[in-house]
């Protein structure tokens, strides 16, 4: 009995040594790919930028937000976007990158951070607090093309069913990404994301009222400005995004 | 005389010459630069949009040129052709305080505004005077949804022209509103603080209260509450501000269902920190005022109670002190002048015979007892007198408000553990072996601490002594202040444990209590903390060891041994009990080691100063805070 349970405890453990050997050789090197890259303050960086290191900052906000707002000479690619845009990574492997989005922390699938990954990158860091702990902190910013604001009140989600009524040929445009449009959106709503909208803009009806959702409210004023520049008179943004969005409503449909 | 004319001639020529250069040439410089820096003549030409004259004339900028802001438009021909455009206008330049505080803003951080963002009408805005608090919301609800704001309360009596009434800015600053990160717990801790010192500072304004016909009360009664007293201490992470039982802009009365205070809403509030607790549990009163008998009855009669229970026991004991203390200090005075050497200050010698008085367990009992009592006062008297000057040096001395709570709750069930553990021994010495036969003998008899009527006679007796009109009474083995001490901690654990559990563990109480017990309960711990406190310190301390002829010290809970010669002395009925029953020399032991007087010399001493200091400073916070 006890020898057969010993043989038993042995065949077990070269099973699980198998099991742990195959998943060091075969998954890990995946798994480490994936690894997010170590997460800065800002203040270390400066340090970084004193001590003369190579360092470029990417803007992995829109396009639009990247433009209006960014860290001095930072390089502008939103984490949707890679193909042309893996060009404006630079030519030196060995440059540390510094990736940064808003206050949010970037999200884990962001696409330019894998790609920069693959291209062999060593040095990959994540701005602790992104843009907003830039500023906080008091280090300088520049604008490349800002787009005046205009102001304008936003609609609340529990608003948003009579408003859709009062306006019938209205259009929803929600701005995340195609992956987070995918998981949930308000039942109507189309996805137009953020990271494209100075090129995708002129697709929407000039004649109907429009109504922006982000992801929690802080996105939407700028691009709702945006829009209003271009010439869409009948812009509204959705208060508090989906995630108030959400607290009200279990459902999809408004 | 030819040569006087042309002298003449020519100093009329050079005055000529100069009055040219003189008029002409500033003239000429002036056309140059208002062609080519554009004043506002120029600029006019073209910008002659009703804002850009008559309306910047009369603005608050309207002293200035069109170049004192866009100074990048240096050569008008390239402005006007299109060469050059203006860049952004840095307001900073003038406005250097709002530029610098603007950089802490939220809107500047999260929305990267400028200034002409809000100040759309910028080059016809003026100043607002009396009407600033208006205009400020005017300006705000462009963005920020009016609804939310201009139901009722501060909104209502701002339209309507009161300008005490908060507007958007006297809450969120200007030009500073703060940002507060919503991933950041210290960000929401920060908040909290903000939020609810810019609620005080208009709630806690008596003479705003005054004008307005609204009570300061709810601060003071907010401050004096759990939530309010910690807050306040510097720890706003896990108690509730204003807002957070106020949540949003619009204040509406309890009975309309939009209040964030109607019953219905109100769990919703305390869910927000308070998990699993039954429906009565918001029957809690976040501003209680316990001197207010209409409202809270309950609250008000246990405060009388308690009051009551302060003021008769420290009537009685410090009466008792003083009078005491007068009656040794005269005969102590009346034996130095007869000659008498007092015993105590005779070296206390190692053969001198002495008793076994405590066994080790009761000595490590006491030092237990004295380690979690200065413990629990040092980490709770903070709270309760939080704006006092050392509360918040008492608390850093712990590493802040949230480790010291984490002290207090280790010492209290440290304390309770003693409590359970000395009720057990009490049963153990009522029924030994489970015999319960004689336990009424052993209860009233003179080894235990239970009263009985010889105390009475003894008190009686005491105070004669204390006038002169008598003996001081024969005491047995344990004194009726002894035995005060001993069913003192009895009361004041029940009291300030059970109200204390109820404190740590509100919600669970909910099932067997309503909401506002928990008030009862923060009262009671209060007050019977203080009597505790100050009972020990005072009364505890005098009875046993300052009293002159123990002074500084009674060191036998420490060492566990009694001088037989103390004994006779002092508990003569105690002594003939042993010697008639013949156990005093199975007590007889040799006299304390060097270490255990040592140790007994310094920890009773280092105990008795810091409950001295810990006194002084209680009195202090007491009496002027």
């Amino acid at each position: 009995m006890n020898v057969d349970l010993s043989k038993r405890m042995g065949n077990m453990m070269i099973y699980a040594l198998t099991a742990l050997l195959s998943f060091v050789v075969f998954i890990s090197p995946a798994e480490a790919e994936q690894k997010p890259p170590p997460i800065i303050e800002p203040r270390a960086v400066l340090r970084m930028m004193d001590n003369r290191e190579n360092i470029v900052f990417i803007n992995v906000l829109s396009f639009l937000e990247c433009m209006d707002s960014r860290i001095p000479a930072s390089r502008c690619i939103a984490c949707e976007e890679t193909g042309e845009k893996t060009a404006v990574l630079p030519q030196d492997r060995n440059a540390k990158l510094v990736f940064y989005g808003g206050n949010a922390p970037v999200e884990a699938g962001c696409e330019i951070i894998r790609e920069a990954q693959r291209q062999g990158f060593a040095n990959l860091y994540l701005l602790k607090g992104g843009l907003t702990a830039w500023k906080r902190a008091g280090y300088e910013v520049e604008s490349i093309n800002r787009i005046p604001r205009v102001p304008g009140p936003a609609l609340k989600p529990g608003n948003l069913k009579a408003w859709l009524n009062s306006a019938p040929g209205a259009l929803m445009i929600d701005l995340r990404s195609p992956a987070a449009y995918q998981s949930n959106h308000i039942t109507g709503a189309v996805n137009m994301p953020l990271a494209t909208l100075h090129r995708t803009y002129q697709d929407l009806p000039w004649d109907r009222p429009l109504l922006v959702i982000d992801a929690d409210g802080s996105r939407s004023f700028l691009a709702v400005s945006y829009l209003r520049r271009k010439g869409f008179e009948n812009v509204h943004r959705l208060e508090g995004g989906m995630v108030s969005w959400q607290a009200r409503n279990k459902g999809g449909a408004p | 005389m030819k040569s006087r004319s042309s002298i003449g001639r020519r100093l009329c020529f050079a005055f000529l010459v100069c009055l040219a250069l003189g008029l002409i040439l500033p003239m000429g410089i002036v056309q140059t630069a208002a062609n080519q820096s554009g004043a506002p003549r120029n600029c006019q030409s073209c910008h002659n949009d009703v804002h850009y004259k008559a309306g910047f004339q009369a603005s608050a900028h309207g002293n200035n040129t069109c170049a004192s802001c866009h100074t990048d438009i240096t050569d008008l021909r390239r402005h006007m052709t299109g060469e050059t455009k203006p860049g952004p206008v840095n307001c900073g330049s003038c406005h250097r305080d709002i530029a610098s505080r603007f950089k802490k803003d939220v809107h500047y951080i999260k929305q990267n505004f400028q200034c002409q963002d809000c100040h759309q009408n910028i080059h016809s805005i003026r100043k607002s005077g009396e009407g600033l608090k208006v205009a400020v919301v005017e300006n705000c609800s462009q963005c920020h949804s009016r609804e939310d704001y201009t139901l009722l309360g501060h909104s209502g009596a701002l339209l309507k022209g009161n300008t005490d009434a908060a507007a958007c800015t006297d809450c969120h600053g200007l030009h500073n509103t703060p940002y507060y990160d919503p991933y950041l717990e210290r960000d929401k801790a920060a908040a909290r603080e903000n939020y609810t010192r810019r609620c005080r500072s208009c709630h806690a304004d008596a003479k705003m209260a005054k004008r307005n016909r609204f009570s300061t009360k709810a601060v003071a009664s907010y401050d004096e509450s759990y939530h309010g007293k910690v807050l306040n201490i510097g720890f706003p992470q896990r108690v509730a501000g204003c807002a957070d039982c106020h949540p949003g802009h619009n204040i509406l009365p309890k009975n309309d269902l939009r209040s964030s205070m109607h019953p219905d809403n109100m769990k919703a509030a305390c869910k927000d920190c308070h998990k699993g607790f039954h429906d009565r549990f918001v029957s809690f009163e976040a501003h209680p005022d316990p001197l207010d008998p209409k409202r809270f009855p309950v609250l008000y009669w246990t405060n009388a109670f308690m009051i009551a229970l302060l003021g008769g026991t420290f009537a009685f004991f410090w009466l008792h002190t003083i009078l005491w203390w007068r009656r040794t200090y005269c005969d102590k005075c009346c034996e130095g002048k007869a000659g008498f050497i007092e015993n105590t200050i005779l070296p206390e010698c190692r053969e001198e015979k002495q008793i076994q008085r405590f066994p080790v367990r009761d000595r490590i009992m006491h030092v237990l007892l004295i380690l979690s009592f200065f413990t629990l006062v040092m980490t709770g008297f903070p709270i309760k007198y939080y704006d006092s000057p050392w509360a918040k040096i008492l608390i850093n001395i712990w590493g802040g408000a949230y480790r010291a709570g984490l002290f207090h709750r280790i010492a209290a069930l440290v304390l309770c553990g003693l409590f359970l553990y000395t009720l057990w021994l009490s049963l153990q010495f009522l029924f030994p072996k489970r015999k319960f036969r004689g336990s009424l003998q052993r209860l009233f008899g003179p080894d235990s601490l239970f009263p009985n009527f010889k105390d009475v006679k003894d008190i009686i007796g005491m105070f004669k002594w204390f006038f002169g009109k008598g003996d001081m009474p024969k005491f047995d083995r344990w004194t009726y202040w002894e035995k005060f001490d001993f069913f003192a901690v009895f009361w004041g654990m029940t009291a300030i444990g059970g109200s204390g559990f109820m404190l740590w563990f509100p919600e669970a109480f909910s099932y067997l209590f309503p909401g506002w017990m928990i008030n009862v309960a923060t009262v009671v711990h209060s007050e019977e903390a203080f009597l505790a406190a100050i009972f020990i310190f005072t009364v505890h301390f005098f009875n046993n060891h300052l009293v002159p002829n123990k002074f500084p010290l009674e060191p036998n809970i420490f060492t566990g041994r009694y001088r037989l010669e103390a004994l006779r002395h002092e508990r003569p009925l105690e002594y003939e009990r042993l010697m008639a029953e013949g156990r005093l020399d199975a007590m007889k032991r040799e006299g304390p080691g060097l270490w255990t007087q040592l140790f007994a010399s310094v920890f009773g001493l280092a105990s008795l100063l810091l409950g001295l200091l810990l006194t002084g400073l209680i009195f202090w916070a007491a009496l002027f805070y």
